[in-house]
């Protein structure tokens, strides 16, 4: 099978969360974008860092994570800019 | 074959090499290679800020450099052609400063797509950054320093061309897919027009030659764009 190259990844964790709109708790995430749960955590990390996720704890302490709108552009031209990159082989 | 004006060899001989019914028609193609490598970068860069996948962004700027090459290389051309019609008034100076200005400007547009051919062969084929400065380092001084920077640029234009090419229809033959072929065969033809300008020297014909072929090149690249972008 094969390996899935980052901006996949990256599609899959942030179509999970639109997915289950407005906001997704990690354990959905988890299950939809087949990661191990250190992968995952670096990810969503990293896509808090750039601003694509937000995280959001209610009052029980409980992280849940919702779309940016730069997440949401992201979705939207995620295939142009795959066919773009898939084009040079980058 | 080069002649020394003010202490500088002019590369004149070998840069005014266009048959006089070409001229005007190549700076128009060599706008439309300004046009269509700025749309990609443009693309690029958009593709970069949405993504943030740092390829992306590099891939960019080397599509940045070369356009700007070609910039220059408008500049020199359009200089070329309303310098044809100085003789019947020219005085020596005139043609001196116009010689020296043609060299110059033939050093920035090699320098520029030197960088932008090497950026875009470091985003393609990743490899170390070290590697990349070692390039740049030992392409651009050689080829601002050498007694005829015009033949050692189309070699080393010609070697990163090659190896761009190679890497483009490599990532055809993984994948079979239309845009990415386009993109390979417009690289194979932009290798092509270079080995072609580099004999142009011999030929007023190759000049003409490599121009067609560069420009379907070009054409082939604003293809893929819009094969990409149409939803």
């Amino acid at each position: 099978m094969k390996k899935r190259e980052r901006l996949e990844i990256i599609r899959d964790i942030l179509s999970a969360i639109n997915e289950k709109g407005p906001e997704a708790l990690p354990t959905h995430i988890l299950y939809k974008s087949n990661l191990s749960s250190q992968m995952l955590k670096e990810y969503l990390s990293e896509l808090q860092q750039k601003s694509f996720i937000a995280e959001i704890r209610d009052k029980r302490g409980k992280v849940r994570y919702s779309l940016t709108q730069r997440g949401f552009d992201f979705l939207k031209d995620y295939e142009v800019v795959q066919r773009f990159i898939d084009s040079y082989g980058l | 074959m080069l002649k020394k004006v003010r202490g500088v060899y002019s590369p004149v001989a070998l840069t005014h090499f266009s048959p006089v019914w070409f001229r005007g028609y190549d700076l128009v193609l060599e706008v439309s290679f300004v046009i269509i490598t700025f749309l990609v970068a443009f693309f690029a860069v958009q593709s970069y800020r949405r993504t943030l996948h740092k390829q992306l962004l590099f891939f960019s700027v080397g599509f940045l450099f070369v356009s700007a090459a070609y910039i220059v290389e408008v500049l020199i051309n359009t200089f070329i052609l309303l310098g044809a019609t100085c003789p019947v008034g020219c005085t020596l100076e005139m043609v001196e400063e116009l010689l020296s200005t043609q060299y110059y400007g033939l050093l920035l547009y090699g320098a520029l797509m030197l960088l932008g051919l090497t950026i875009l062969l470091q985003t393609a084929l990743r490899y170390d950054s070290r590697l990349f400065v070692l390039i740049v380092a030992l392409t651009v001084p050689a080829f601002l320093l050498s007694k005829n920077p015009f033949t050692l640029f189309n070699i080393f234009a010609s070697v990163m061309l090659a190896m761009l090419s190679w890497h483009f229809m490599k990532n055809y033959w993984g994948c079979r897919n239309r845009n990415a072929l386009l993109v390979g065969v417009a690289f194979v033809l932009l290798l092509f027009g270079n080995v072609h300008f580099l004999f142009s020297i011999k030929s007023y014909l190759l000049y003409v030659l490599a121009h067609i072929l560069t420009f379907v090149a070009y054409l082939l690249i604003l293809a893929n764009l819009y094969f990409v972008t149409r939803r």
